[in-house]
């Protein structure tokens, strides 16, 4: 190869130098194809990897209640009483894993407890209801079940005992997280 | 396959590698200390966490706040010496990268895609060509003492018809060095200030138009017009001058001067790497953005609520008659065609150096408009107030590196790298391995001092820890002396890292903000003892004596002798 004084570290020969170039091509591949999951998957919640920042998914407004059932009756569960704030901010969103956790850790960590649902309430970006979604356990089989719409006479969730504020951090324009 | 090799292994301008990861490396150090340390209460608290990747919940145990913050202080420390050190510490690079993966992805709280991305370029950085500025542009005596470039013999005239210039007699080679030195910096700066008149002629004609009613018939925008073009011109006169000087002298007086030209070219396909991941990025956000929910503008509706937290945008596009459900509409389907542009930008970057006569005036201009597409999609992310933390500037770094000429770039870091490389030239004489040492000695005393007054759990243990390690590295130096200055750059860079440190977490509302939202949870999850602890601390940190939570800490007072330390679980 010709040597040229304007190059500093010259390109890689013998079989690295054959190599970067698949090694390249994989790394393309890659990135192209983690992405796929998401869009050939059927979890249309869980953006994670898919760069789809400030989707229209992502700026859904969704409230979510969690319910479970001890003693023979349903109660509210006020989530904000026993898990920080940013998890059911996830649940809002509607993160199946940290769903399916929080079902397990609560049937897991609190005695007495028949099953345990949690409801989501969403609406899209330009404010129309979507179908309600849950997600149900029944604690003493540890299965999980997921429905699109439930009953329409849920009760509300108990509201927070801290101001919004406390929440989520305010911004200085009121911007939104991606 | 003959494409392919190319596309991945043909040199560019090493400058752009060099400087992508400097100054994102930088500024990651300082966004680790400022936008990291004060959600890190989160981690762990009442026991519950969800990992990104499952197989971490089985094999890690469940992250706490003391063990996060160690670790981003850890990390911050160590993307200082990476980033400080002329030539970054691959080993280093790739602590960095390894802890940084673990800190977002250990837990779902850091649902950022951005923590992703960074990822992926630490990892390429880890695999960067390793060069220092000194490598590029050698030592400001070696330039000094090289001799000048020899004219060529007085040129025919050229193809466009014109005389050429005639050969300069060459000039002793100091004093043509130094002018040639002065040259590219009167041509850098030229170039800059052209950019700068444009950009406040069109700053100061938006600003009018906002603040005006029918402010296009005000004549400020034939000023920001005329500014525009005088700008222009003078960039043009910059640039035909610097072309004319290199088709009238051959290789110009610097280029002869430095060991590899102006312009130092490497061989780095982790680069490639780096912009064919931004490309494919760039990409799936344009897919994403193709929902009707953003084509028909209602998602930027929803984001901005309906344009009012950017209320200056919405009057300026409304003096061009953009206004309502068009505004809108536009604006969803522009996001699509600007990312694309984006895309191409980065997926044609490796070629565009390599690339000679018509196809590199196309890649150029593909170029140039992926500038002005990147800079404009990120600075506008950042007027909108997104809370995106600072991904806007991480990509802003990434164009500049990667869209602006190379030989401005690499003026740039040429002149900017001057006085560095007079600091190694003057140490060079003199290789003191005690001096090392006793750097690494002062710079580990000054991370514990720093480490003990953050008052954030797991902040000292991480000083500790750091300080030790860069007083091991300095046992190295001590035994090999060809690693004296490496010793001495990291014992620098982690006293800086310190003394940034100290300012960040002093002057921003990370310690406040950490101390009032664990007591907020804490309060929430009736954890009494802990919330009051918790209220006591971000008072002690409250910005003004307004933001203190004085009525808190009596409410928490009084529960804690009334109920005791917490209450029952619910």
């Amino acid at each position: 190869m010709k040597e040229e004084r304007d190059v500093v570290v010259p390109p890689p020969e013998g079989p690295w130098g054959r190599a970067i170039p698949w090694i390249g091509v994989a790394w393309v591949a890659l990135h192209l194809l983690i992405p796929l999951r998401y869009y050939l998957g059927d979890d249309r919640y869980d953006e994670r990897f898919a760069w789809r920042m400030f989707s229209a998914v992502r700026v859904q407004e969704c409230n979510v209640s969690a319910h479970e059932t001890r003693d023979g009756r349903e109660h509210d569960v006020p989530l904000m009483s026993i898990l920080p704030a940013p998890w059911v901010a996830l649940m809002e969103r509607n993160r199946p894993a940290v769903i399916e956790s929080f079902l397990r850790w609560r049937c897991g960590t609190r005695e007495g407890v028949a099953a345990v649902r949690i409801v989501n309430r969403c609406r899209d970006a330009s404010g129309d209801p979507l179908p309600d979604i849950e997600r149900a356990i029944t604690c003493a089989s540890g299965e999980i079940e997921s429905t699109g719409e439930v009953a329409e006479s849920e009760p509300e969730e108990e509201p927070a005992e801290d101001p919004p504020a406390e929440k989520r951090r305010p911004t200085k324009r009121g911007g939104r997280r991606p | 396959v003959k494409y392919l090799e190319r596309y991945w292994l043909d040199p560019i301008p090493a400058v752009r590698s060099w400087l992508a990861m400097k100054t994102i490396l930088l500024l990651f150090a300082v966004d680790a200390f400022a936008e990291h340390l004060g959600p890190a209460w989160r981690y762990g608290t009442a026991g519950f966490n969800v990992a990104h990747f499952r197989i971490l919940d089985v094999l890690l145990p469940v992250p706490s706040t003391a063990f996060y913050v160690g670790t981003m202080i850890a990390i911050g420390l160590g993307a200082f010496v990476a980033a400080l050190s002329p030539r970054a510490p691959r080993a280093v690079i790739a602590l960095v990268a390894i802890a940084y993966l673990w800190s977002w992805s250990c837990s779902m709280h850091d649902s950022y895609q951005h923590h992703y991305l960074l990822s992926l370029f630490f990892v390429a950085f880890a695999l960067f060509p390793m060069i220092s500025s000194r490598d590029l542009f050698g030592l400001p005596r070696e330039v000094r003492s090289r001799p000048a470039a020899a004219a060529p013999p007085a040129a025919k005239g050229k193809k466009s018809g014109k005389k050429a210039a005639p050969a300069a007699p060459a000039p002793r080679a100091k004093a043509g060095n130094v002018l040639a030195t002065r040259a590219l910096a009167r041509a850098a700066g030229e170039v800059t200030a052209g950019v700068g008149i444009a950009a406040v002629a069109i700053v100061l004609a938006v600003r009018r138009t906002i603040e005006e009613e029918n402010a296009r018939s005000s004549g400020a925008w034939f000023l920001a017009a005329l500014f525009l073009l005088g700008g222009m011109v003078w960039i043009s006169v910059a640039l035909r001058r610097h072309l004319a000087s290199r088709a009238a002298h051959g290789p110009t007086q610097l280029e002869t001067a430095l060991p590899h030209g102006l312009v130092p070219r490497a061989s780095a396909p982790a680069m490639v790497a780096l912009w064919t991941t931004a490309a494919i990025v760039y990409v799936y956000t344009a897919i994403s953005k193709t929902e009707a929910e953003w084509l028909n503008g209602d998602a930027l509706r929803n984001l901005t609520s309906n344009g009012e937290s950017v209320p200056g945008f919405v009057r300026l596009a409304g003096a061009f008659g953009l206004e309502g459900d068009d505004l809108w509409w536009m604006l969803g389907h522009s996001v699509v065609l600007l990312q694309i542009g984006c895309a191409i930008g980065y997926a044609t970057a490796p070629l565009r150096d390599g690339a000679k006569g018509w196809p590199r005036i196309v890649l150029d201009v593909i170029a140039w408009i992926a500038l002005g597409l990147s800079l404009s999609f990120h600075l506008g992310a950042e007027y909108m107030g997104l809370e995106i933390g600072w991904f806007s500037w991480y990509m802003i770094l990434l164009a500049l590196a990667t869209f602006v000429p190379a030989w401005l770039l690499s003026g740039i870091v040429l002149l900017v790298t001057w006085p560095a490389r007079e600091i190694a030239q003057a140490m060079d004489a003199k290789p003191t391995p005690i001096a090392g040492a006793i750097l690494a000695m002062l710079s580990g005393i000054v991370l514990l001092a720093v480490g003990m007054t953050i008052d954030l759990p797991g902040a000292e243990a991480a000083c500790i820890l750091v300080g030790f390690a860069g007083m091991a590295f300095a046992v190295v130096g001590l035994i090999r002396r060809d690693r004296t200055a490496d010793v001495r750059a990291a014992a620098v860079a982690l006293a800086i890292g310190a003394a940034v440190l100290a300012i960040v977490v002093r002057q921003t509302d990370q310690r406040y903000d950490y101390w009032r939202f664990a007591g907020g949870d804490f309060r929430r999850r009736g954890e009494w003892a802990a919330a009051l602890d918790a209220y006591t601390r971000a008072n002690r940190y409250a910005p003004t004596p307004e933001d203190a939570r004085t009525e808190r800490v009596e409410e928490l007072r009084e529960r804690v002798e009334r109920e005791g330390p917490r209450r029952d679980p619910l």
